[in-house]
């Protein structure tokens, strides 16, 4: 259904695309059957005439005439992340509802492959885009999103200058709340497992106090890493780089990295993680050490995985709202494709404190030096 | 309804040209990729282009090249683990060949799946992997073949489908899984297993082949064993987290408990396990537990659960490399199934079944073997 197509009030002729291509209508039915020899510029411009006109050759062309595919994509980091798996759920029970398809591309967390599935996906003709951009990948191709007219969402993150809607959290306040707990558990040498590649990790480390990391760490490592830092400096504790790590986002990464955390001359009392997979990470670190958490060291992560409350000792948790924030992307996305031009607006939903066994009290000891 | 359609606001190659000041020709050539474009021209083409914000039409030019460079894929539940391991070793594979991964997640039900193959085939990807929802309909992938994308089966199979699959070895590591509880004595030995969704329209409920050959491969265990078959000790229902653990629950609750729980995928694994808690059971002292897949946190739990281990990066590559050569013009016979084996992987859940309940005979049992 075409303007153009309308205008008419009946179906467009292969002789109106061959003169809106300039070409003979014997060419026109060639480049658009798919026989026959036609030059590929030829071929290209009669295709577009086609698309332009709204020109029903067959079923394939459909979806490049009517403009409308029914189909949503989803671009994701690290879809074994509890978190973005439950959006991912929120985010196709609101589309499937109202008929749309959600296909989703996992990126791994590389930049490369983001702007690929960003491109992929625009070339599939998706009705809409939710993404949850990665730290690294830069904004040029979802302003080339926005540039297209095709709508979009950020999920987990806004991006300064990118006129899209976003849904997330408060990250600074999430992680200040992570660490005010461990402080007032007495807490004062409390590490962060960031998840960042050692690139970003080196930046975080190269802050002195940590000052200004969320001007120049994106996604929302630095927001969490400034709300760490805020809420520790308000207890009057310096930040210690040696404390803060990046080693990736595997969940083997996360257990190096806790390894590393607890062979320093005086090790951390507590360690946050910033989500599901990291948190295991640790654990997993620190059970083979057999480094008895919460009475050496306590274990705070993000993000409620469905395995929380089953391992040893059960995980204290900050809890997104994870279906929630899938939920209303997809909203925000299905109104966009509906046509709302309303300005940009950033959805902050709130977050769940879940205090089980992996917190407790500093180590007597320490506790007892810190004085 | 889009933007597109009213009043041609999206660019088109014309657009781009005039602004590039070169000719449409020159233009089409340069966002084609073919031909020969100088490169200043190509340089402002390409400025233009993204200036006035023009997406090549990757429908249109699929159409020139007969290629999309794309595989879709589809599975029953993108949160499981297995799967979202599975999809990580087909698309790693996929992506050095050139290839992107589109993944569809149908919560287990045959209308999805069929919806998503046929947006997949409409957008003319050039090959699908699918886990199928139901192990006798796969009419929908057959025609998906038929229009031209190369179809391989993962993890499950459909009866005389004709389509290229890779899988385990479904019945034979079920039966090892649950040997290792005959073994220790165990003689009522629930089964917590999942079916499909069971929602949806008619056809919408449909068993999957591997709940089939696992179930097979629990009752051969039992009768290698010389233990009878009880229904009531059979748990099927959908793969969901909170409706497995009721229903392990149940199971633990009812006079005639089971004294192990053998679990056929990772959820309902995790399922079991709450439950065993729930119901105020300790693992294994009371009740012992078998898993399969193997996943994350199966090591960071208490007990530490023994499982049955899929390949599961293996399984997606090797998919992977079958998708590609039918890609790549193998037209070759669809041979049997690719199988593969799983992995006994020995940890803390299983002990020999307590004097506490129903298992007086296999205590006796027990301790005749012991003395012998």
């Amino acid at each position: 259904m075409t303007a153009a197509g309308k205008a008419n009030g009946g179906p467009v002729t292969l002789t109106q695309v061959a003169a809106s291509a300039g070409v003979s209508t014997a060419t026109a039915a060639r480049a658009l059957g798919g026989y026959g020899s036609v030059r590929p510029v030829t071929r290209d411009l009669v295709r577009e005439a086609a698309a332009r006109l709204g020109y029903r050759a067959n079923g394939l062309a459909r979806s490049m005439i009517t403009g409308s595919t029914r189909t949503i994509g989803v671009v994701v980091s690290d879809i074994e992340n509890a978190f973005f798996s439950r959006a991912l759920r929120g985010v196709s029970g609101v589309a499937r509802r109202h008929g749309y398809e959600v296909v989703l591309v996992n990126t791994d967390e590389d930049a490369e492959a983001e702007r690929t599935a960003v491109r992929v996906l625009m070339e599939r003709r998706v009705d809409g885009l939710v993404v949850s951009p990665g730290p690294s990948a830069g904004a040029g191709h979802l302003h080339a999103v926005r540039r297209s007219g095709t709508p979009l969402v950020l999920l987990d993150r806004r991006i300064a200058g990118l006129a899209a809607d976003s849904v997330g959290i408060d990250n600074h306040e999430a992680a200040c709340t992570a660490t005010d707990h461990l402080l007032a558990l007495g807490h004062r040498r409390i590490a962060l497992v960031t998840g960042s590649p050692p690139g970003t990790a080196a930046i975080l480390k190269s802050r002195p106090g940590l000052r200004g990391i969320e001007k120049i760490v994106g996604a929302t490592v630095g927001l969490r890493a400034a709300g760490y830092r805020d809420a520790l400096v308000a207890q009057g504790v310096d930040p210690d780089l040696r404390f803060v790590t990046g080693e990736g986002f595997h969940l083997h990464e996360a257990a190096a990295a806790t390894r590393q955390l607890m062979a320093l001359p005086e090790p951390p009392t507590a360690i946050i993680a910033l989500d599901s997979v990291l948190s295991l990470g640790v654990l997993q670190a620190l059970d083979d050490m057999q480094v008895p958490s919460p009475q050496t060291v306590s274990v705070i992560g993000f993000d409620d995985a469905d395995w929380a409350e089953a391992v040893s000792p059960a995980l204290t948790v900050i809890a997104q709202p994870a279906h929630e924030i899938g939920e209303t992307a997809g909203e925000l996305l299905i109104s966009r494709i509906a046509g709302s031009r309303r300005r940009p607006v950033h959805r902050q939903l709130p977050t769940t404190f879940v205090g089980r066994a992996s917190t407790g009290p500093a180590p007597s000891g320490e506790f007892a030096a810190v004085r | 309804m889009s933007r597109r359609a009213q009043g041609n606001r999206t660019p088109t190659i014309p657009d781009v040209a005039a602004l590039a000041g070169v000719s449409s020709a020159t233009a089409a050539r340069a966002l084609g990729g073919y031909g020969s474009v100088s490169a200043t021209a190509r340089a402002k083409v390409t400025a233009a282009a993204e200036d006035l914000g023009y997406r090549v039409n990757g429908v249109a030019r699929s159409m020139i090249t007969g290629r999309t460079m794309t595989f879709g894929v589809v599975v029953g539940d993108i949160e499981n683990d297995f799967f979202s391991r599975v999809v990580r070793g087909f698309s790693d594979v996929a992506r050095v060949a050139g290839f992107a991964t589109i993944v569809a997640s149908t919560d287990e039900r045959l209308d999805n799946e069929r919806s998503a193959v046929r947006v997949f085939s409409e957008r003319r990807v050039d090959g699908l992997l699918v886990a199928p929802a139901s192990m006798v309909d796969g009419r929908h992938l057959r025609e998906a073949r038929d229009a031209g994308a190369a179809v391989v089966l993962i993890d499950r199979k459909i009866h005389r489908v004709g389509l290229d699959t890779v899988l385990i070895d479904s019945v034979t590591a079920a039966r090892s899984a649950v040997e290792h509880l005959t073994v220790q004595g165990h003689e009522r030995i629930g089964l917590i297993t999942g079916v499909g969704a069971g929602e949806g329209p008619p056809g919408g409920e449909a068993a999957v082949s591997t709940s089939a050959d696992r179930l097979a491969g629990y009752r051969e265990a039992l009768e290698a064993a010389g233990l009878s078959y009880d229904p009531t000790l059979v748990r099927p229902g959908d793969f969901h987290l909170d409706a497995a653990r009721s229903r392990a629950a149940d199971l633990l609750s009812s006079p005639e408990r089971p004294t192990a729980v053998f679990a056929t995928d990772g959820v309902l694994t995790l399922g079991a396990l709450l439950a065993i808690r729930d119901v105020g059971l300790r693992c294994p002292e009371d009740v012992s537990l078998v898993g399969f897949d193997d996943p994350a946190w199966a090591s960071v739990v208490r007990p530490r659960v023994s499982v049955m281990a899929q390949p599961v990066h293996e399984l997606g590559a090797v998919a992977a490399r079958r998708l590609l050569a039918r890609v790549a013009g193998d037209a070759s016979r669809v041979r049997a199934p690719v199988k593969l084996s799983a992995t006994w992987v020995p940890r803390d859940s299983v002990a020999a079944p307590s004097q506490a309940v129903g298992a007086r005979g296999t205590r006796d049992q027990r301790r005749v073997g012991a003395d012998s």
